[in-house]
């Protein structure tokens, strides 16, 4: 698949609920300490290779869940497992809840949209979706473009699934 | 003969249930000055020996001089901040392939030596000290934020380094294919620079 074949309108496969609109709400979830630096989210939250366009194409993107097709022991369950591979980096899960929209509003040098959220359904996990540079970029500029996503999501208050799912964690 | 001044560094293993302790530490900044003491003592411990040499031939080039620390003055300053930002590299170096319950990569060797020869070429106590971490793809990034610099640089042991730099005006700068064994540029020391910024 090449970049200009990234497609933000269609399912991804027949596990999928659909292409990911542009008012969803999203979550990526993150753990304290590993992914802050006094008391702010860090650029490790956002690993720049995970943006660049891999095959299969599943194996690419930035991990986000979409809200209104996950659910309290989906998101439970895949916290506590991530919890458990690091448990002296991950005392604490966090989750940031924010827009589809928001994401693809980036701009590029350009002025074009800079990333693509796009459906990547698995069937063990429906809500999958991922973010994706919309072209190829120089390192040093994915650094740039990361760094606008953290501003984004540093203004987000930190939730727990408890905050976004309204139910007492197990 | 000539009086010279043999230095010599040796890796210590701390003990497991210490590797433990001190990986729980979200930032080195954060550490009680104990446990950076130690951190400093277990990781990077310096014997400094004086001795007549008598000459060059009769000094083997494999000869080591050991001599165990007697007290603390023998060891290095722990609020050295090069320490302990290698001390940091070194405990990211630990992580092993999958760490993050994902697909996520261990750095490399050479990912670590990268870092480590980094932070060694800058003069700390006049730049500012960046947070380091590990990130799922393998970086080992060096992130500095504060009073409106950003600066995110990074490593993956492919003998190159690349960054971005945000000054407090807005002024940006761009830096791709970095050889970790040339000069820092001057536009990344400048941003450095407790002074300018």
């Amino acid at each position: 698949m090449r970049y200009d074949e990234l497609c933000e309108t269609v399912a991804f496969n027949s596990h999928s609920p659909g292409p990911v609109k542009p008012d969803e709400e999203l979550l990526r979830c993150g753990f304290h300490p590993e992914n802050f630096d006094s008391g702010e989210l860090a650029a490790n939250i956002l690993p720049i290779e995970h943006f660049k366009l891999k095959e299969p194409v599943e194996k690419s993107g930035c991990s986000v869940d979409r809200l209104a097709y996950s659910n309290l022991e989906h998101v439970q369950k895949k916290l506590r497992d991530l919890a458990e591979r690091n448990p002296n980096g991950r005392e604490k899960e966090i989750i940031i809840q924010f827009s589809c929209r928001e994401i693809r509003e980036v701009r590029n040098e350009e002025n074009c949209q800079a990333f693509k959220v796009i459906d990547i359904a698995f069937e063990h996990d429906k809500s999958h979706a991922a973010i994706i540079a919309a072209k190829e970029y120089k390192v040093s500029y994915l650094r740039k473009l990361r760094n606008i996503i953290l501003d984004i999501w540093r203004k987000k208050p930190l939730k727990t699934i408890s905050d976004i799912f309204g139910t007492e964690t197990a | 003969m000539m009086l010279a001044t043999y230095t010599d560094t040796t890796l210590f293993a701390p003990p497991i249930q210490a590797i433990s302790t001190v990986a729980q530490e979200s930032s080195p900044t954060e550490m009680p000055l104990a446990r950076r003491a130690f951190l400093a003592f277990a990781v990077l411990s310096t014997t400094v020996s004086l001795g007549i040499q008598a000459s060059a031939a009769a000094q083997p080039e494999t000869a080591r001089v050991y001599i165990q620390p007697l007290g603390w003055s023998q060891t290095l300053n722990p609020d050295r901040s090069d320490l302990r930002l290698i001390a940091r590299i070194r405990e990211l170096g630990t992580y092993h392939e999958g760490w993050d319950g994902r697909d996520g990569k261990a750095a490399c060797p050479e990912a670590i030596e990268e870092a480590e020869a980094f932070a060694r070429a800058l003069s700390l106590e006049e730049m500012y000290t960046p947070y380091i971490s590990l990130a799922a793809d393998g970086e080992i990034n060096f992130f500095w934020d504060r009073d409106g610099l950003r600066i995110d640089l990074g490593f993956y042991g492919t003998g190159v380094y690349s960054y971005y730099i945000r000054l407090g005006n807005g002024q940006e700068y761009f830096g791709d294919d970095i050889a970790i064994s040339g000069d820092i540029p001057g536009e990344l020391l400048s941003a450095l620079q407790r002074d300018i910024v």
